[in-house]
């Protein structure tokens, strides 16, 4: 009977260690592939500004229709959330010049 | 007389349990949070009306809780009939499957500017420091007797992020899901209150009064590149996470594309908010007394609160011991905002800053370790769902 009882504890205990052992694993290795994504994004982002510097030589960014799209704020699909603000501030300063004439 | 009294005892006063009253109370605590103190008030209004009607008693066999799913059954006969669910459990669908999870990232993506972490990448380390949280919570659930799945989904609270710890937990612990969504959604509202303790007691008054410097400024073109390159790392690294990632990754690359600026605006916007009120209405309902008022949810809340504490603690020691090393140090506080929680924990690390110093600005600083720490916890959570779910 001892020996049974003996022989549960000891089973208990190697069951606990093999999953306190794959949980610390897991948690390591979990932790180490986190860190090494963010490290290979930090790389990506440090060595950007240089791969873009060589970009530039031969496609600069005022050219870039997007870009230039961008500043220039002319194409139709980035001007819709603007119109709405500009036609708003445009109302409000007429309203406003409106009532001091009155 | 008879119809009324049948009537009565389908009636909530006539089977409403103690806790059923108790999880209204709490959904009303939630309202109340929400309205006087301003707590997540997207969330918590939604989660606590849930919880709520989740929690009035519904008539047996009436289908009309979130866990009335549809079914089949085989009658007398040998013919197979199909059961419609309730209206609530097609809503919980997008929850239960985790639908909602990676959508709410497309308005969090389409929201997202990462010019200032694109400007001090360094930053992005203490997102990284503060997964520790995950990870040590995880292995705080595997000694509480949790099993691997259930672990792995509560150590993901501690990435403080909402649609995360839902998507995991539908995944790993499906019957822990509603505990595990209110636990990270509480925290993330009280990060306000949980969080400045552990960055006071972690740093001295001359480390909370550095000012950083100014971040460069991120050509157009950076921006636009950053998304794609970002989610193939990510996603060759952690495949698991590329549901998340890449709806993030799509909905700021709408965002900073510039020529789908309807599509971003309308991500940002109107999309997000309808799935949140899905998501945050359909995860309240879920908290039914039966299923929520259990010793394990009790022990999640436990951990949750764990994971935040020792997220922010990762995400401001590790700061400091970057200063170490680094001539244009660190304020230390900015290591708080890795544990996502976007914008809250970096209007904390703000606050905080300000307490000592009203002319020190950090939330642009913090901005970059907060949306790090988004990435992170999206990683870890790939991982996690990836070493578990075989």
């Amino acid at each position: 009977m001892q020996l049974v009882t003996v022989a549960m504890v000891l089973a208990n205990t190697i069951l606990a260690e093999s999953i306190a052992a794959r949980g610390i694993a897991i948690a390591i290795t979990g932790m180490a592939i986190v860190a090494f994504a963010l490290l290979l994004i930090i790389a990506f982002i440090s060595a950007l500004p240089k791969l873009l510097a060589i970009v530039e030589r031969f496609v600069p960014e005022s050219e870039d229709p997007h870009v230039r799209t961008a500043n220039s704020q002319s194409h139709p699909e980035s001007q819709v959330a603007d119109d709405d603000a500009v036609l708003a501030a445009i109302g409000f300063v007429l309203h406003s010049r409106l009532q001091n004439k009155d | 007389m008879e119809i009324l009294l049948e009537f009565i005892k389908t009636t909530g006063f006539f089977s409403i349990s103690f806790g059923n009253a108790i999880m209204i109370l709490i959904g009303i605590v939630f309202i109340f949070l929400a309205i006087t103190k301003d707590y997540e008030p997207l969330l918590l209004v939604p989660i606590g009306m849930g919880a709520i009607v989740g929690n009035i008693p519904v008539i047996e066999g009436m289908g009309l809780s979130v866990y009335d799913a549809h079914h089949w059954i085989t009658d007398e006969n040998g013919a197979i009939q199909y059961i419609p669910g309730s209206v609530l459990s097609y809503i919980y669908f997008g929850v239960s499957q985790g639908l909602y999870p990676p959508l709410i990232f497309l308005g969090i993506g389409a929201m997202t500017d990462f010019s200032t972490m694109l400007s001090n990448p360094k930053l992005i380390l203490l997102g990284a420091a503060a997964q520790v949280g995950v990870f040590a919570t995880f292995l705080g659930a595997l000694f509480l007797d949790f099993n691997f799945n259930e672990a792995g989904a509560i150590g993901i609270i501690g990435g403080a992020d909402g649609p995360t710890a839902i998507f995991l937990s539908s995944k790993l612990a499906p019957h822990l899901l509603g505990a595990i969504a209110i636990a990270a959604y509480s925290y993330m509202a009280l990060v306000p209150v949980i969080q400045p303790p552990i960055m006071k007691l972690l740093t001295s008054r001359e480390e909370r009064r550095i000012k950083m410097k100014p971040p460069r400024k991120v050509s157009k073109r950076e921006k636009m590149i950053f998304p794609v390159a970002a989610f193939l790392i990510c996603a060759m690294i952690a495949p698991g996470a590329i549901v998340l990632l890449g709806m993030l990754f799509f909905g700021n690359l709408l965002k900073e594309s510039l020529v789908t600026e309807r599509l971003a605006n309308t991500a940002r916007t109107a999309f997000v908010d309808i799935v949140t009120i899905l998501l945050g209405f359909s995860v309240g309902a879920s908290t039914q007394a039966s299923q929520f008022l259990q010793k394990e949810s009790l022990l999640i809340f436990g951990l949750g609160a764990l994971s935040f504490a020792v997220a922010t603690a990762g995400g401001v020691l590790f700061a400091k011991f970057m200063n170490l090393f680094l001539t244009d140090k660190i304020n230390p506080l900015v290591g708080a905002a890795g544990v996502s929680a976007v914008p809250d924990s970096a209007r904390v690390v703000q606050m905080v800053g300000q307490q000592e110093d009203p002319n020190n600005f950090l939330l642009m600083h913090a901005m970059a370790p907060n949306v790090a720490g988004v990435i992170g916890s999206a990683i870890a959570a790939g991982v996690l769902w990836a070493e578990l779910a075989r």
